[in-house]
């Protein structure tokens, strides 16, 4: 599948998960910040691309919600050495440098846009 | 219409464009008892049901109008939390678009501020002798 | 108005599909002198059963939740003396819950029908074996001097309806 039909598609389903215009949903797009996705959406999301790129997502395969859970990955409300291994090991597509720069809990959400789908997508298709 | 009242209180209306109505929630209910045993909570679709009553009261008001409205589609219901026996629950209707008299709404509901529940939904004019397209 | 409104399961493939009844009589108090059957509780019979669709895959006193409803539209209405048609199906399944598609028919006639998302609580909250919360909800009864009002004991959707409570 061509990079153009993925990104076109994911967009789509991020829209119709969130009830919002295919523009509204760039690339760019943070989907808790700008597309203000809840926790519903991210499940919602989840299935939307099952369905439609016909890929099977493993639990916290795309959206590793153990970040969240986990004691030993958080510190604080910092994300400790073992979390971060444990985006990176997760999200292997994430580029997470500036993430690192400053690694507060609550910006992970930040590093889910639609971008990040279309990567994934991207692997899981490829594979 | 009538048959079960879901709308208390009608606190704003401008006909054709926007309703505010009020629902509070009584333990002593019967739905409650069953949803769910032990944990009252509103079922959404009674909030659904909450939006359509309130709408066709927006409709019904407006120059000429009627209330033989009934529902047509539901788009995007979300749920944010549950509202609750002791809590009075705000359902905020407001007219989107009008096409081939079917009606779209935003709805909002809310208690004290805080989001319950949104959604779209549309009404189309109540016949009784209509058939699903097949 | 009480709030089951599956009557019987016909059919069900724990997680998979399920066909389910509900019937519509002037008994049920929210009918009153409405000419049809308000479609909101058509929707509310496709989602109890793809609700208890998802709890039987799920395992034993798993609950549920409605997640969301994605799309639902209406045709036409259900009158007293029908028997509404309730087949839902899993789209797809994952731990954390289901997309279920449902549609309700009357003698082949649909009336609606609706995609949705159920959400499985965490297994942690499952709530303990029947015996003991039969036994507190008693307890409970007594101290409040409600034996009377006390029904059989079956919480949740229906009397026998639900395949785990036969089991």
């Amino acid at each position: 599948m061509e990079e153009q039909e993925i990104i076109a598609k994911v967009r789509k389903c991020v829209a119709t998960a969130l009830g919002r215009d295919e523009d509204e949903v760039q690339l760019e797009s943070v989907l808790s910040r700008d597309l203000e996705a809840e926790s519903i959406d991210y499940l919602d999301i989840t299935f939307q691309l099952e369905r439609e790129f016909g890929i099977s997502i493993q639990k916290d395969e795309l959206f590793p919600q153990k970040i969240f859970q986990d004691e030993t990955l958080v510190k604080d409300g910092v994300v400790t050495e073992k979390g971060l291994e444990y985006l990176q090991e997760k999200m292997p597509y994430v580029e997470l440098d500036s993430f690192r720069e400053d690694p507060k809990v609550t910006k992970v959400p930040e590093l889910f846009t639609v971008n990040l789908l279309v990567n994934f997508v991207k692997s899981k298709v490829a594979a | 219409m009538s048959g079960y009242v879901f709308v208390d209180r009608i606190v704003e209306n401008q006909p054709g464009e926007r309703v505010v109505a009020l629902k509070a929630l009584a333990f002593n209910e019967e739905f409650f008892r069953d949803h769910f045993p032990g944990m009252p909570v509103l079922p959404g679709a009674m909030i659904l049901e909450g939006f359509v009553q309130a709408a066709r009261e927006c409709l019904a008001a407006r120059e000429g109008g009627h209330d033989r409205w009934t529902l047509d589609e539901v788009a995007g219901m979300r749920f944010n939390r549950f509202a609750a026996p002791g809590e009075v629950l705000q359902l905020e209707a407001d007219l989107d678009k009008e096409e081939d008299g079917v009606i779209w709404f935003k709805g909002k509901a809310s208690v004290d501020g805080t989001g319950v529940c949104r959604l779209r939904f549309a009404l189309k004019v109540y016949d009784p002798n209509e058939r699903a397209a097949s | 108005m009480r709030y089951v409104l599956v009557d019987r399961f016909l059919e069900i493939e724990a997680g998979s599909r399920a066909r389910a009844v509900k019937c519509v009589t002037r008994g049920e108090e929210f009918l009153g002198d409405l000419p049809h059957y308000p479609s909101a509780l058509v929707l509310e019979s496709l989602l109890q059963t793809g609700g208890a669709l998802t709890r039987a895959g799920a395992g034993p006193r798993r609950m549920s939740v409605l997640g969301k409803v994605n799309r639902a539209s209406f045709a036409g209405h259900a009158q007293p003396g029908d028997r509404i048609d309730l087949e839902v199906s899993v789209a797809l399944s994952r731990p954390e819950g289901t997309l279920c598609e449902g549609v309700a028919t009357v003698e082949g006639r649909e009336v609606g029908r609706a995609e949705f998302m159920i959400v499985l609580l965490p297994p942690e909250m499952t709530p303990p074996p029947d015996a003991e919360r039969d036994a507190y909800r008693g307890l409970l009864a007594r101290a409040l001097g409600l034996e009377s009002a006390l029904d059989n004991g079956h919480g949740g959707l229906g009397s026998g309806a639900l395949p785990e409570e036969n089991a």
